[in-house]
């Protein structure tokens, strides 16, 4: 919160409301950026993020509503959480909201402090979710280090097989198996076979043949 | 006794009993001046009849000539007044052809005072007798011919000439009638002044020796006279009769009826009406009707109006007008009059004639329907703000969020000094302006909640009233994806409606064109076509959208009442929205747009020379 500003997005037709909700979050310590529509919003976004946000939106507009915009990022795979709020909310459209993944819906008129607990709950939200990234990231460089023939004997690792087991399945001698073993903890800077697993769980890498089941 | 006495005598007696009648006729009816023509006729017959008996008994010369003396002012009154009964009963006789005869015939009569013995005789040297009717009677002997005999001659002419002209002037009216009526008077009248001139010159010039006698012909003529006028008074009671047989039906079929039938004398102020139409306004049998008394029973607030609908049925002719009238007991009672001007020669208002039927119970009636008319609109009403209640909801949030918004920050601000002033001003003056748009919406419902309605068209700002019912509905047209297009805009044309009304009916197309969106499955481009414009003292409103259009089964019933083309409607929008706008003589149609979607057109009278100023409005009104 200190080393960088966290950026408040304010969408929303009502141009006092936009006002109103600006000054509350200047004041509050972020960075307010407001637009008049969820198009104009899109236009400017620049994905991936690089600090933590949020988008505060309200949820009936002209053109592309709250509800709709929330779709579209998360098509765009974009991590911003949304707080939605809204002067009629109906039980669907929040359930909607909700199941979408929505940090929370306020409704019109709402308590300042209620929006502002809220802004800081979803910052906090976004800052770990970039944080879970980076560390991904990490990984999956690591992973990306590993040569065709690293990866497949990775693979057959964390399924915990021995490497006369290893060598048998990818017909080569056992010694080439233990260099490959070897390169693979320290590519992938672990020490245990369990911290291993536990970051291919992580990103995803599969254990030999799952992946050849599931495809 | 003699046969002449018992003619003569009866012929006297007859004319008497004749002219007794016919006296006491004209003495009734002042006017019936043939009657009094007649009756001279008759007393001249009875002068005549008597001088006749008189001369057939003289004695000498000099009283025979006195008597002829006097037997020509008789003969002279029995000219005078036949030519007068022809005058008016036929009434086709010339007037100056007849005061030239009268004069001539005054002139002969005073000839005959002042010339010679009488107006044939200069001097009458002896007298002779003759038999007639097997008496001894005196006739004329040796005279001297008076030569002023010619003015009778010529009086007669002239009279003759008179009476031909008439009588052929009344023939040539035509009908059965009158023919015959000419036929016995006129002619009867012609012949017998042949007869007299005749008579008297033949006498006179001892051609025939005959006593006197003029009378007897005469009072045949007198008596065909006498027929036709006692023709004429069988056949006037007759119509009084029937007259009053049918005014008796009338009085039964205005009773049955329940109308009243009146009649105003403009001239002479009196009011003539039936049992029942005292009964109707609750005036006395007895008292005299006249103007005053009638308004008085009319309900002071209608007394203009009533006075209104007389002055138009002065110049118009035609009287119609309802208003109430106060009994006696204080009740009210609603009158339907109506009738008709006539009017005299000179084209003054002369009489109105009419009916009045109590209408208490259709006025009744239509002020319940009204009523209930007004109730059903102002629930339509409350059911469209209902349906909007959500998005009114949102309307008003919003101005409600963001004052609390704006409050906290300012709030915040005085606890950290120093104050930035600037941003505290507008903070203020942004909660400012959010309370005064909370306000606005709240007043505008307040408005369509009311259960009121403006009875009399007051001058509505159209696009204004669009604007409102836009932004009023901004809300729900956002969540339902339709954009209004709102094009050829109203400015500055002014309706003579209601307000309410006016935005009660938009509300309800818009919202019917809404619903027939969400019933297409086209999200892309929902729209609604909003366009207003002038065309013959009318605004017209068209409100287009690009739905599916009105069902062809539907559209001929549209505007009835519990037709509808939606799953849940009631169907009484569109048909209280068609009686709003009839209200206030504007119509509302409907069509499908050959381009497709339903086209509403909304036509509403507009005030007219708006463009003037107010007072001289006034001006014209008052």
């Amino acid at each position: 919160m200190i080393e960088e500003l966290s950026t408040v997005f304010i969408i929303d037709d009502d141009a006092s409301v936009r006002r109103s909700l600006r000054r509350l979050v200047s004041q509050a310590g972020w960075n307010a950026q407001d637009y008049a529509s969820a198009e104009e919003f899109l236009l400017s976004l620049k994905n991936p993020l690089l600090n933590p946000t949020c988008i505060v939106v309200d949820l009936q507009m002209p053109g592309l509503s709250g509800l709709e915009l929330q779709t579209e990022l998360a098509k765009r795979n974009c991590e911003c959480p949304v707080i939605f709020i809204s002067g009629n909310a109906t039980i669907a459209s929040t359930v909607r909201a909700m199941q979408q993944g929505a940090v929370t819906f306020l409704v019109k008129p709402f308590e300042p402090i209620e929006l502002l607990n809220a802004i800081e709950q979803a910052i906090e939200k976004c800052r770990a979710v970039l944080a879970t990234v980076a560390k991904l990231r990490v990984i999956e460089m690591r992973v990306a280090a590993l040569t065709m023939r690293e990866r497949e004997v990775m693979s057959w690792v964390i399924t915990g097989a021995l490497n006369k087991q290893i060598a048998a399945a990818l017909s080569i001698v056992e010694q080439t198996v233990k260099v490959h073993r070897a390169r693979v903890m320290e590519k992938m800077c672990v020490v245990s076979i369990a911290e291993l697993v536990r970051l291919c769980d992580a990103i995803g890498f599969l254990p030999a043949g799952t992946a050849d089941e599931s495809s | 006794m003699s046969l002449i006495t018992v003619i003569w005598s009866s012929a006297i007696g007859a004319s008497l009993l004749l002219a007794w009648i016919h006296f006491l006729i004209w003495m009734r009816n002042r006017h019936s001046w043939a009657n009094l023509c007649f009756f001279f006729a008759v007393l001249s017959v009875v002068w005549l009849a008597m001088g006749e008996m008189a001369s057939m008994r003289a004695e000498t010369a000099a009283m025979y000539s006195n008597i002829a003396r006097w037997q020509h002012l008789g003969n002279g009154l029995a000219m005078i007044a036949s030519m007068a009964f022809i005058h008016f009963y036929f009434g086709t006789g010339r007037k100056p052809l007849l005061f030239f005869a009268v004069a001539l015939r005054v002139l002969a009569v005073v000839a005959n005072f002042t010339t010679g013995e009488n107006l044939h005789i200069k001097q009458l040297l002896e007298i002779d007798t003759v038999s007639f009717l097997g008496e001894e009677v005196t006739i004329l002997g040796n005279l001297i011919v008076n030569p002023w005999v010619k003015l009778g001659q010529l009086a007669a002419l002239v009279q003759f000439i008179y009476v031909i002209d008439a009588t052929l002037r009344f023939w040539n009216i035509g009908g059965w009638d009158r023919r015959r009526r000419a036929l016995l008077i006129g002619m009867g009248l012609a012949v017998f002044g042949i007869y007299t001139t005749l008579h008297a010159g033949m006498m006179i010039s001892q051609v025939i020796r005959l006593p006197l006698m003029t009378s007897l012909p005469f009072f045949v003529v007198v008596m065909g006279m006498g027929y036709e006028l006692m023709r004429d008074m069988i056949r006037s009671s007759q119509l009084a009769q029937d007259l009053q047989e049918s005014e008796h039906r009338l009085s039964l079929a205005s009773d049955a009826a329940q109308f009243a039938v009146w009649e105003w004398d403009v001239v002479s102020d009196v009011i003539r009406t039936t049992k029942n139409g005292r009964q109707l306004y609750g005036v006395s049998s007895k008292e005299r009707l006249g103007l005053a008394q009638f308004t008085e029973t009319v309900h002071p607030d209608d007394r203009a109006m009533v006075d209104e609908a007389i002055q138009l049925a002065a110049t118009s002719g035609r009287y119609a007008v309802d208003y109430r009238v106060v009994l006696p007991d204080g009740s009210a009672r609603w009158i339907a009059a109506s009738g008709m001007m006539t009017y005299n020669n000179e084209g003054k208002p002369s009489q109105l004639r009419g009916i009045s039927i109590d209408v208490s119970e259709r006025k009744k009636a239509e002020s319940e329907a009204a009523s209930l008319r007004r109730e059903l609109a102002h629930l339509s009403r409350v059911g469209i703000l209902g349906e909007l209640a959500g998005s009114i909801a949102h309307e008003l949030n919003q101005p409600l969020a963001a004052m609390l918004n704006n409050a906290q920050v300012a709030r915040r601000n005085m606890d950290q000094p120093p104050v930035n002033l600037t941003e505290t001003c507008g903070i203020l003056d942004d909660i400012a302006d959010d309370a005064k748009r909370a306000g606005a919406i709240i007043h505008g419902m307040r408005a369509m909640f009311k259960n009121d309605v403006t009875t009399v068209p007051q001058p509505v700002d159209l696009d204004e009233c669009i604007t409102q019912v836009i932004s009023l509905l901004r809300n729900e047209l956002i969540s339902r994806k339709t954009t209004v297009e709102y094009q050829a805009r109203a400015e500055g044309l002014i309706a003579l409606a209601g307000r309410i009304e006016i935005q009660q009916v938009l509300l309800n197309l818009i919202l019917n064109a809404l619903d027939a969106l969400d019933s297409s499955n086209d999200f892309s481009s929902r729209v609604i076509v909003i366009t207003a414009h002038a065309e013959n003292s009318k605004a017209i409103l068209q409100i287009r959208d690009n739905g599916p259009g009105i069902p062809n089964d539907i559209l001929a019933r549209l505007f009835e009442p519990l037709i509808s083309s939606k799953p849940h409607g009631l169907g009484l929008g569109l048909s209280i929205s068609r009686r709003i706008t009839q209200h206030f003589g504007g119509t509302l149609t409907a069509e499908n747009h050959p381009a497709g979607g339903a086209l509403f057109v909304l036509s509403i009278p507009t005030a007219p020379d708006i463009n003037q100023d107010l007072p001289s409005r006034l001006d014209k009104t008052s």
